[in-house]
């Protein structure tokens, strides 16, 4: 009897194995209805997923499949496109009974709804790897989830990001397309890992004295729990090389954001301290570009975590005299803006910050209509006007709210309603 | 000419990356932990999941091994052995007086169609005062109203019948273990009063977990440069 109970127990905590969730159609077209979950929008889905290797499934063709669904969204008129792609983190994989899966299916709805235009379809590509290793007891998991975070993003995805940014974007990332990337958690990892190693080679073919376009529009890393020592050499490059993301007028925009809620206590704590007897030995060096002497902190914390990479702050307008860079707008009772941190070291384009809890609480809660918000704001540029969504059941929505589990996307409009075309941005090396 | 516009044709085809993917209804949200915290109301397996997730967890087993540590310390009840045998009788009794706790708050929170999240989703239409309240005392008048009158499907506020019964489970099933010396309605009564206590205890931490979060988050920003 006593076997039978431990056999069962362990049954219910047992392994999940690394497999392909999507072997054999990986790309979807769903019609949300509006109902009291959901909004009204039609989303295009595309699963790639990787195994414990960082290798794509063989056989399964999920990149074609993306590729395919790219174009045929494009169409003869070459569309423009809205492709969020997301890096899910830990605990997390592609299947349906992946709490990443519907959060950012949800998501992509809300956004759908908000760009509300047939000639702008919204397209997720969900980047799937085992992020879940078993059912129950899962903080077991950390240390193995991690080397296996580290491999992936070491791994095919850089190639894949390339190709696919590639397809939605143009050969030379100049198509009108909007592409964001992000990664949460150890899915920040894994993206910032794959997406340094694109960066550098993109940078690589940067003349001194000339420009060249980004891979994305815009790489977030949301609570990301990846070391600092990660994010270290490319900040180190491009303080050195003095490479800046602008417009035509020379206003500054991130080519990569780190941002860490206040009250992600999975990173600021949990992280360091799984990490603090797995840290390599302690070396000590003359003072560094961000203010160090040794390479504990870049170890034991995130970037975001670590005081000497953070480079803005996220700020309530009236309480604050810095001259807002990104205007975020109206959340949860007050406008908020990003203004740069007063003495900062990071000068750089990859933006280091902390996120008020009223965007993210916590370290799993990241697909909220504020998340969208933000990201929409880092997506206008400076001058650009926007209209406000027509979606109405959005409206309905936020008529009504008094409460939000799953606010609605407030009244700030998503890329495609902006009432002017924006501005090119490009990556520039001074001589 | 005719050969020409049919390979033109697969060509212009194959360019534009073929057909798109039918548009489909989307699948329904099964027990996922995103769709468990955000749906408005939950299915009949869906509260069959979170009730799962209340037996197996590590919160269940450590619970139960931590107070089943304290009353091994204060070696109460005096009856039962001390050493290795008599942690595993006290953890024991925890962990089944909570699977029992957890189990008939499933069944009578089912049978009268309550939501089992200690804060429910946002529903459109369907908003609860009771859980808007600023500042900390209200805050915590609320936390507490939350563990007796509870959010049903039909979106009324009723008495929390399930966490009641959840209680009283709780405090009657170690009458089947207890020495006799101890072994009456008075020490069941305690049992469940503790048991409620627990709730109460939860729904308090669950109000203010964003705010320790973000307190203790403040204190551990490190990694300041060196002057």
């Amino acid at each position: 009897m006593k076997k039978l109970v431990l056999i069962g127990v362990l049954g219910l905590a047992g392994c999940i194995k690394p497999v392909n969730y999507h072997p054999g159609k990986s790309v979807f077209a769903y019609d949300f209805k509006a109902d009291n979950y959901f909004v009204n929008g039609r989303v295009y889905e595309a699963y790639v997923e990787f195994d414990e290797q960082g290798k794509l499934f063989p056989n399964a063709g999920q990149v074609d499949q993306a590729t395919n669904l790219i174009r045929a969204l494009k169409g003869p008129t070459d569309r423009k496109l809205n492709v969020v792609f997301f890096v899910h983190g830990w605990k997390n994989n592609a299947s349906e009974a992946s709490g990443n899966v519907w959060g950012f299916r949800r998501m992509l709805d809300s956004i759908a709804c908000q760009v509300n235009d047939p000639e702008a379809p919204t397209l997720g590509i969900y980047i799937g790897w085992p992020g879940a290793a078993a059912n129950a007891g899962g903080f077991f998991t950390f240390w193995n989830r991690q080397a296996v975070g580290q491999t992936v993003g070491s791994g095919e995805l850089s190639d894949v990001l390339k190709r696919l940014l590639k397809e939605v974007k143009g050969e030379g990332y100049a198509g009108k397309s909007t592409a964001i990337v992000v990664g949460h958690s150890f899915g920040g990892l894994v993206l910032e890992r794959a997406i340094i190693k694109l960066l550098n080679e993109q940078l690589d073919q940067l003349q001194a004295g000339g420009s060249i376009e980004p891979p994305a529009d815009l790489t977030v890393l949301l609570n990301e729990a990846g070391p600092a020592a990660q994010a270290k050499p490319l900040l180190e490059r491009l303080t050195k090389d003095k490479i800046t993301l602008e417009d035509a007028a020379g206003n500054q925009y991130p080519l990569l954001v780190s941002m860490t809620s206040t009250g992600d206590a999975a990173t600021k704590i949990a992280f360091a301290g799984s990490n603090y007897f797995s840290r390599p030995k302690a070396e000590t060096f003359p003072r560094d570009l961000f203010g160090q002497t040794t390479n504990t902190p870049y170890y034991l914390l995130t970037a975001a975590n670590m005081v000497a990479l953070q480079s803005h702050d996220i700020v309530i307008t009236k309480s604050s005299t810095r001259k807002p860079v990104v205007t975020i707008g109206h959340v949860d009772g007050n406008d908020w803006a990003v203004v740069e941190k007063d003495e900062r070291l990071n000068r750089t384009p990859y933006w280091i910050m902390q996120l008020p809890q009223t965007f993210v609480p916590d370290h799993s809660s990241i697909f909220r209509g504020e998340v969208i918000t933000l990201l929409n704001s880092y997506l206008i540029r400076q001058g650009q006007s926007t209209v406000k969504p027509a979606c109405e059941v959005l409206a309905a929505r936020k008529a009504s709210a008094t409460a939000a589990v799953a606010a609605p996307p407030p009244g700030v409009a998503f890329s495609t309603r902006a009432t002017s075309a924006p501005s090119k941005l490009v990556l520039r090396k001074p001589r | 000419m005719r050969f020409v516009l049919f390979f033109a044709a697969i060509a212009a085809f194959g360019q534009e990356g073929g057909a798109l993917p039918a548009p489909q209804a989307p699948p329904v949200p099964q027990c996922d932990s995103y769709s468990i915290q955000t749906l408005p109301t939950l299915h009949w397996k869906q509260k069959t999941c979170i009730w799962r997730d209340q037996l197996i967890t590590g919160n269940a087993l450590t619970g139960a091994a931590f107070w089943g540590a304290v009353a091994e310390w204060r070696h109460t009840p005096p009856e039962w052995p001390q050493g290795f045998k008599g942690f595993g009788m006290q953890m024991g009794t925890r962990y089944a007086q909570g699977m029992t706790k957890s189990t008939a708050a499933f069944l009578v929170g089912g049978l009268l169609h309550e939501d089992p999240r200690p804060r429910p989703a946002y529903e459109i239409g369907c908003e609860h005062q009771h859980f808007r309240a600023t500042g900390v005392w209200p805050r915590v008048g609320q936390s507490l109203l939350r563990v007796v009158w509870t959010h049903k499907e039909n979106c009324h506020d009723a008495p929390a019948f399930s966490r009641l019964a959840g209680a009283f489970a709780s405090g009657f099933v170690q009458m089947g273990w207890q020495p006799d010396r101890i072994n009456n309605v008075s020490t069941a009564l305690r049992g469940s009063a503790g048991a409620m206590g627990g709730y109460f205890g939860y729904s308090v931490f669950t109000e203010f977990q964003g705010d320790l979060y973000g307190l203790v988050g403040k204190l551990f920003t490190t990694g300041k440069p060196k002057p």
